[in-house]
């Protein structure tokens, strides 16, 4: 399994934006892009590249779920993992998400000191 | 051969259609009986309730006819819905109207029609319940007056559907609403929690009152997410969506698990958590949703926390009696007063704050604890003196 080194990070919230730089960039170490939203993202995925997309899921324009399906359509964007990040905790919902094919639902408010390694034991379990 | 007029308000009618969401649906009892009680009284082989659509009339029920539907301009049904009475053709072969009708001249040879509208909103005529034969014939007014009798019952179906179609959508809607309040309340918090927490790991060489101060204010994020999420699981549960997620648990692992995660709170609050479990529950297995009955028993820990003295046990409790398993919580504080025992569960009641300064609390945890427990078919109790409370309750033991 490939070492997690680049995260494309998509979320419409500014504040919550510079919150994961800090958590995922100088706390943790990995390399992130971030876009508002999941058009922005799509078209920045070809282009960047990433290991790994951690996708919110309420997001206006097309959702977090959305994105993914619209992914899982093109070719080149097929197989990069997805982790969720959502304030829906309910195991219904986190099922619902999980279905779609994501590597694994991380919930909202999240402990920004401990995301990090939240994600690399996602990323681990592969 | 004449056409019916359509009638003036045909864009309500067809929109009342719409909203009915009964056209093309598949036979229900209810139209059925109707339509049966109908042929049987007025002594007819035919009996249908008949939806009229914008180029057709469509069969909801059709007692002793193959057909779920012919083109509208051939419809008696659509001349039906043109007045607010009972219209009879006694005998079709022999009325300019429809002698030439295919529906006379051909299957199903209708000679006789009567059919009553059925109205919705005292003048939305969507249809009619209709009794058909295939002989000039007449009603006596006993018949008729049954006949009539039978459509408001139809309508009575139409109705409860349509009250049916609007719950669902209220019920959505409230879906909806729930879903963006969590989201709404959820992103500010995430937001303060997240820089609070990025500033606590950052700052290593505060002074004690900053140090303090940014104490101060990620405790109250912390306790502001703990109200959103009871907030939330209460709307939930009135709501009646809460799903329990039932599994087959050992009740020992649980209570286990139960004081482990709640160990530092109580620690923090100056007392100590003892379990205490007989040898033969070992093993003993119970049916429940873990994070749910985890909640309760969290809550009852940190409730029996709050209002011990310091130094004092709590004491996490499990037991068998025949085949009930019950689970409780006992603390040694000074005890819930009388006149408060009757309001314990109810919504946003908290004990007064005389001895309780530990830590504030919503008032909701045991309504929420309520909730869930009755959601496990089981009920929560206490018992409460000075100086000795205990809440308990007892799920069924399940045998592999």
């Amino acid at each position: 399994m490939t070492a997690l080194k680049k995260i494309l990070y998509v979320e419409d919230q500014k504040d919550i934006q510079l919150i994961a730089r800090v958590a995922l960039e100088s706390i943790s170490h990995y390399e992130l892009k971030i876009c508002d939203g999941g058009e922005q993202a799509l078209d920045c995925m070809a282009e960047c590249s990433p290991d790994l997309i951690l996708l919110d899921v309420m997001m206006p324009g097309i959702d977090g779920p959305g994105t993914m399906i619209e992914m899982r359509k093109r070719e080149e964007l097929q197989s990069i993992p997805v982790i969720f990040m959502t304030a829906k905790v309910l195991p219904d919902e986190v099922d619902e998400l999980m279905s779609l094919g994501a590597l694994g639902v991380i919930s909202k408010p999240f402990d920004p000191v401990s995301l990090g390694s939240q994600i690399q034991e996602i990323w681990d379990r592969q | 051969m004449k056409c019916a007029d359509i009638p003036d308000n045909e864009k309500e009618r067809l929109q009342k259609l719409k909203e009915l969401g009964i056209l093309d649906t598949l036979e229900e009892q209810a139209y059925d009986d109707l339509t049966h009680l109908a042929a049987q009284i007025c002594g007819t082989p035919i009996s249908l309730v008949s939806l009229i659509d914008e180029n057709r009339q469509w069969f909801k029920s059709h007692h002793g006819l193959g057909a779920t539907e012919t083109p509208r301009e051939y419809a008696f049904c659509a001349h039906a819905i043109l007045d607010d009475q009972l219209f009879i053709i006694e005998d079709a072969d022999h009325d300019e109207r429809f002698h030439d009708n295919p529906l006379v001249t051909a299957e199903p040879y209708v000679k006789f029609y009567a059919g009553v509208p059925l109205v919705l909103d005292s003048n939305i005529h969507v249809g009619t319940l209709c009794v058909i034969d295939n002989h000039a014939r007449k009603l006596d007014e006993q018949q008729k007056q049954s006949l009539e009798a039978l459509a408001r019952q139809v309508v009575s179906q139409l109705q409860l559907r349509l009250k049916l179609k609007e719950m669902e959508q209220l019920d959505h809607a409230k879906d909806e609403f729930l879903s963006m309040v969590s989201h709404e309340l959820r992103t500010p918090l995430t937001s303060l929690k997240g820089s609070l927490g990025i500033i606590k790991h950052m700052s290593t060489d505060l002074d004690a009152q900053t140090d303090a101060m940014l104490d101060i204010a990620v405790r109250n994020a912390d306790q502001l997410l703990v109200i959103v999420n009871d907030i939330l699981d209460l709307a939930k549960m009135e709501a009646g969506k809460l799903e329990m997620h039932f599994e087959t648990l050992d009740a020992k692992a649980l209570l286990q698990q139960a004081l482990e995660l709640n160990k530092s709170y109580i620690e923090q609050c100056g007392c100590h958590g003892v379990l205490k479990i007989a040898d033969e529950m070992s093993g003993t297995m119970i049916k429940g949703d873990k994070q749910r009955l985890l909640q309760v028993i969290s809550n009852l820990l940190s409730n029996a926390a709050k209002f011990s003295p310091e130094g004092d046990e709590i004491m996490l409790s499990l037991a068998k009696s025949q085949s009930q398993v019950r689970i409780s919580v006992t603390d040694h504080g000074n005890g819930i007063p009388q006149d408060q025992q009757v309001l314990l569960f109810k919504k946003f009641h908290q004990l007064g704050k005389a001895g309780n300064q530990k830590l504030p609390g919503t008032g909701l945890g045991l309504n929420i604890c309520k909730h869930i427990i009755q959601a496990h078919q089981s009920e929560i109790s206490f018992t409460s003196s000075p100086g000795c409370t205990e809440f308990y309750y007892s799920l069924k033991e399940i045998n592999n």
